[in-house]
């Protein structure tokens, strides 16, 4: 959750409104885009938007520079075409992967934990059909969300600790992975004993699984979603008008 | 009031090591009711039983009110020793909405209930806030407040103040003393330290299976001899040693 409570109307977008349009986005840009000016204009859209909605635009193209090495290699290899360098077929590609990260990374800059959560519930409810519940699932996901901070915590200490006690920890990458084995062993141990005490202290709270639970949060639909399913509609029919006559 | 009436409990079937030996005693609300023992003597077996974790091999635990609705539903809460290893929800206002979801009540009422029980800790305009960015005292009362949203009628506090720096102990200590002054909720504390001793009201004390002393703090100050397998704590020694 942004503490800088961004009130963004991005942000006040329903979380599977959120969910569709980031999906059905990322499917035009990955198989609509033939040309390399419909891949730059979906980038220049998003930007937009972003840029109207309040949203934080230029964060949010800085961290670009955590892909430019991906932009830059995707770029060179869909550039050569036989042994020409086809520049068009090079930006196609760059725009393609740059709209998709912009796509996925402005979805999570949107999103609270908690109406990804929601989301990706609601998309897993077919699951049913194989025995699996949609709802242990997603209380799964937000139970391994919560501890991921505390395991991160616990694998701190007990480096801290080993260190102390003389082990050496090297900088290099290999090294540090084997490195990592001793640290295996005790935070382990001691997911499986706090799995039992959470255990215990969801059955205290009163958890049954498979029983029918309320729910805490709940969203509706409002006038901002609407819009942006018909802004949606319409870039998308444009997108495919252009695909099929090209 | 919490009725132990010959309660036995061994974990293992076919085991015949009782760890608890038909114990029979009992506890009342409006003061802290302390529960002390050595290591392994069943501490926390016991707050499971009363909980309703664990159900007795042997006996049964009754728990009776006042004016009494022979059709009231008890709850009893429990706080375990870490507060990490209890808190469900990935904010303060999930956490406290947990039990209440489970409740499957609608979601008006579970807003309203949330914010009822995070005012109590301060907690209201924080209920977005991430859990993994609170202290270990706020955790703790996060925790209580997710057990309080309940509305039991008996919490038991398993080693509640471990983890807890001596300021937020004290904050605790603050927080249990106006349960008990302001609400209706039976309050069970174990705890090995002896500077929480001293907040005891009344005290129970466990050895090999059975309660070789239940009485209230003043009487266990002015025991000759302190019960088998514990130690008086400082402050009562000191007061010995004045006195003499
Ligand atoms: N799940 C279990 N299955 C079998 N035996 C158990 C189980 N849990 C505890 N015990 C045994 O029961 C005895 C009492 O355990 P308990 O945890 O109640 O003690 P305690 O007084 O809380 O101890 P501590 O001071 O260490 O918290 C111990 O000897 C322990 O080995
Ligand atoms: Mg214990």
């Amino acid at each position: 959750m942004d503490e800088r409570l961004n009130k963004s109307k991005l942000r006040l977008l329903n979380p599977i409104t959120k969910g569709i349009l980031c999906i059905i986005y990322i499917l035009m840009i990955s198989f609509f885009c033939k040309n390399w000016l419909v891949a730059f204009n979906l980038n220049l859209f998003l930007i937009l938007i972003c840029f109207y909605a309040k949203e934080e635009t230029i964060e949010l193209l800085v961290s670009l520079k955590k892909i430019w090495f991906l932009l830059l290699i995707v770029g060179l290899f869909q550039g050569f075409v036989g042994s020409s360098f086809n520049i068009f077929s090079c930006l196609n590609a760059i725009f393609k992967v740059m709209g998709i990260f912009l796509t996925a990374s402005l979805y999570t800059r949107i999103s609270t934990q908690n109406e990804l959560l929601y989301f990706w519930e609601i998309c897993f409810r077919p699951l049913k059909l194989f025995g699996f519940s949609s709802n242990e699932l997603a209380l799964t996901m937000v139970i391994a969300i919560r501890f991921l901070p505390v395991f991160m915590n616990e694998i701190e200490r007990i480096r801290i600790a080993q260190i102390a006690r003389g082990a050496k920890m090297k900088k290099n990458m290999i090294a540090s992975a084997i490195n990592f084995m001793p640290l295996l062993i005790p935070v382990l141990t001691q997911a499986i004993m706090r799995s039992e005490e959470l255990a215990d202290a969801m059955e205290v709270r009163g958890y049954v699984p498979n029983r029918p639970r309320g729910r805490y949060k709940t969203y509706k639909l409002n006038k901002y979603d609407y819009y942006s399913f018909f802004i949606m509609g319409i870039i998308l029919s444009l997108i495919i008008y252009k695909y099929i006559h090209n | 009031m919490i009725l132990f009436d010959r309660v036995s409990f061994c974990y293992n079937e076919k085991e015949t090591s009782f760890i608890l030996k038909g114990v029979s005693f009992s506890l009342q609300k409006g003061i802290i009711n302390g529960l002390i023992g050595k290591n392994g003597c069943g501490k926390s077996t016991l707050a499971r039983l009363i909980v309703g974790l664990l159900k007795p091999t042997e006996g049964e635990i009754q728990f009776k009110e006042e004016n009494e609705d022979p059709n009231a539903y008890y709850f009893s809460g429990m706080i375990f020793q870490n507060p990490d290893n209890q808190i469900v929800g990935t904010t303060i206002g999930d956490d406290i909405a947990f039990g209440l979801e489970n409740l499957n009540l609608p979601t008006e009422n579970i807003e309203q209930l949330v914010v009822k029980a995070a005012s109590l800790f301060g907690f209201e305009k924080m209920l977005d806030m991430p859990v993994s960015k609170l202290s270990g005292g706020q955790k703790q009362m996060l925790c209580i407040a997710s057990v309080l949203a309940l509305e039991p009628s008996w919490i038991v506090f398993d080693e509640p103040t471990s983890h807890l720096d001596p300021w937020a102990r004290i904050e605790f200590w603050n927080i249990i003393n106006y349960l008990v002054d302001n609400s209706n909720i039976g309050i069970i504390v174990i705890s090995q330290l002896p500077e929480d001793i001293i907040h005891f009201g009344h005290i129970s004390v466990l050895n090999e299976g059975c309660i070789i002393f239940n009485d209230s703090y003043d009487v266990f100050a002015s025991l000759n001899q302190p019960p088998e397998g514990i130690d008086f704590p400082e402050n009562i020694k000191l007061q010995r040693l004045l006195n003499n």
